[in-house]
């Protein structure tokens, strides 16, 4: 008994040691520890600094290895964590490529890294374009986070890097640090911290080379997708009417599709806060592309209040609702509640 | 004979046929290129990883329903799948001019339908409602009701031209001045009304009842909400299956 409670003084101890290290500022430079509040914030950088930022995430030709942490759920002690590495590619032109290197946490045999590694090749695009850290439009972007530079120059994977913070003014419940090249303005560091200051991700280059990718490199390739015409229902192109969300406050329409995906026809709809992305999906009560596809078992597509499933992943909410045969689906760094608006929104 | 980064790596995928000469090219291009040795090195993983993979027992009904969709009903099914496949012609709009007439009322009805369709679906409770209504059996009218309602409309009409009981007590001033109170009363009841209605808080429509339920696991969802979220989040949803089949390690910690 006295043993147990020694010990348990030496972890509250030794804690306390690396709550002041952390406090201080202590760890590498690599192990983004400190709390996104003890930042020193320097007036915003100016627009020219920004559009740069984020005209370099595909406007730079660079091949290179980052490694990406996430927290996962929590668990009991919060020490629950994914974190792998990756090989990336860009050729400054909008083509790129991502391939799993290595799964780090946890450690699994090697048949089982290899196929989450083919789940992550199958959805590069997604990483690519969604999961990463962006700013997809600048003024959006101010209108919905506050920018600071923190004063402090980092040096990730030899670079010489400032760094920004990016903290969302609606409910103030995430913030962004991101490191950047100086020179050429990509994005080699980013921590995510929530609401609580902890941090829920981060991603950190180990290395990096600017140049264009060797000639017979393999590039992402999309699916075909037919873009949707704005303000109408699209019934001829999708087959049933399109039910747009009236309500997405604080999130800009950027891109309108058709796809074809899971058996079904889907009208894709994406917004974006300026850095981080919206979903909005719909498939209608004749999207049906097979007659093999059907509505999830267990639930009546046809009667009944909608039935919505919720489920959270890192930072990320997603909806699934059916309702009178058509499927929705919504995705996005908000909260059960906002989706739900939106859903309602395009119910009614 | 030198092979490019791209031919090497269609030769690894393709290893089955490659031929003894090839493979000598193809180890020494690997020799000699990091890149190309690593892609084969994954490739090599993948291979691995798909051949340990648990094997999948067909389910006993399988051949059985195998045998039965080649019976007839199924290809009629398939022949009737296959002819909406095809697609469907537009009529064309002078068709309906010149036999249906521009004003032909039959044209305004699938409108009609899709709008009551389109209710339906919006209010599915308020229609399952009604339909089971409709079912309850309908009780027959007793005799005694009918003779009484006979009986009431035999009776001869005889109309009052006097005035309401109240009017008819007041004198003829008393009169006018009432009804004159009673316009101004509504006249100020219906601005108050008015007033009241343009800086009341914006109701709206009742919150549209949803039934949420809270999934952990992304099979739970469509398969396209599971894809989104696992692209999304940065393959967190492979955790819970990954943690599952990982070796025994101390807890992870924040990034090394």
């Amino acid at each position: 008994m006295r043993l147990a409670t020694g010990m348990r003084l030496a972890c509250a101890a030794l804690g306390s040691c690396a709550l002041l290290l952390t406090a201080c500022g202590g760890g590498s430079s690599g192990g983004a520890t400190s709390a996104p509040q003890q930042i020193v914030q320097l007036p915003p950088p100016p627009a020219s600094i920004l559009n740069a930022i984020a005209a370099a995430h595909e406007g730079v030709a660079y091949s290179g290895r980052r490694t990406l942490w996430y927290r996962v759920g929590g668990g009991k002690s919060g020490t629950q964590a994914l974190s792998y590495s990756e090989d990336v590619l860009s050729d400054g032109a909008g083509r790129f490529a991502i391939d799993l290197h290595d799964l780090v946490v946890p450690v699994v045999h090697p048949s089982e890294e290899d196929v989450f590694g083919l789940l992550q090749k199958s959805r590069e695009g997604f990483a690519f374009r969604f999961r990463d850290f962006r700013i997809r439009d600048v003024t959006r972007m101010l209108q919905s986070y506050t920018v600071h530079g923190t004063g402090q120059v980092k040096t990730v994977a030899g670079r010489v890097c400032a760094q920004y913070s990016f903290q969302k003014l609606a409910l103030q419940d995430r913030t962004y640090l991101v490191s950047v090249d100086n020179a050429t303005s990509l994005v080699l560091a980013v921590e995510e911290y929530d609401r609580q200051g902890r941090l829920a991700a981060s991603m950190t280059f180990d290395r990096i080379l600017y140049a264009a990718p060797a000639a017979g490199s393999g590039y992402h390739t999309d699916l075909p997708a037919t873009a949707l015409v704005p303000n109408t229902d699209n019934h001829a192109l999708l087959g049933f009417p399109l039910r747009r969300p009236t309500l997405v406050s604080g999130y800009d329409l950027v891109q309108q599709e058709r796809i074809d995906a899971g058996g079904r026809v889907w009208a894709r709809l994406v917004y974006h806060d300026g850095i981080e992305p919206l979903f909005f999906l719909h498939s209608g009560r004749v999207g049906h592309l097979s007659a093999t596809s059907s509505a999830p078992a267990g639930i009546d597509p046809l009667a009944g209040v909608p039935t919505v499933r919720v489920s959270r992943a890192g930072s990320w909410t997603i909806a699934h609702c059916t309702h009178a045969g058509s499927e929705y689906v919504l995705a996005g760094k908000v909260g059960e509640r906002e989706l739900l608006a939106i859903l309602r929104s395009a119910l009614h | 004979m030198l092979y490019s980064c791209q031919e090497i790596r269609d030769r690894l995928i393709e290893r089955a046929v490659v031929t003894a000469a090839h493979e000598v090219d193809v180890a020494t291009h690997l020799a000699g290129c990091a890149e190309c040795a690593g892609y084969a090195r994954r490739a090599a993983g993948l291979l691995r990883g798909f051949g340990e993979l648990e094997r999948l027992v067909p389910p006993a009904e399988l051949p059985g329903r195998v045998v039965a969709a080649c019976h007839e009903g199924y290809l009629q099914d398939r022949a009737v799948a296959a002819l909406e496949a095809i697609g469907r012609l537009e009529m064309p709009e002078e068709f309906e001019f010149t036999h249906l007439g521009e004003h032909d009322p039959r044209r305004a009805s699938p409108a009609e339908l899709e709008a009551r369709i389109d209710a339906d679906l919006r209010d599915p409770q308020g229609q399952l409602q009604r339909r089971f209504a409709m079912r309850l059996e309908r009780l027959a009218v007793p005799a005694e009701l009918d003779a009484r309602v006979a009986a009431e409309l035999a009776r001869p009409v005889t109309r009052s031209t006097a005035p309401a009981p109240l009017l008819r007590l007041a004198p003829q001033p008393a009169r006018r001045l009432a009804l004159m109170a009673a316009g101004i009363a509504a006249l100020f009841g219906g601005a108050w009304l008015v007033v009241r209605g343009s800086f009341a808080p914006p109701t709206g429509e009742p919150e549209l009842a949803l039934h949420v339920e809270y999934v952990d696991s992304p099979a739970e969802l469509g398969p396209m909400a599971a894809l989104l979220l696992g692209g999304l989040s940065g393959g967190i949803t492979e955790y819970e299956t990954l943690a599952r089949a990982a070796e025994p390690q101390p807890p992870a910690g924040e990034p090394r």
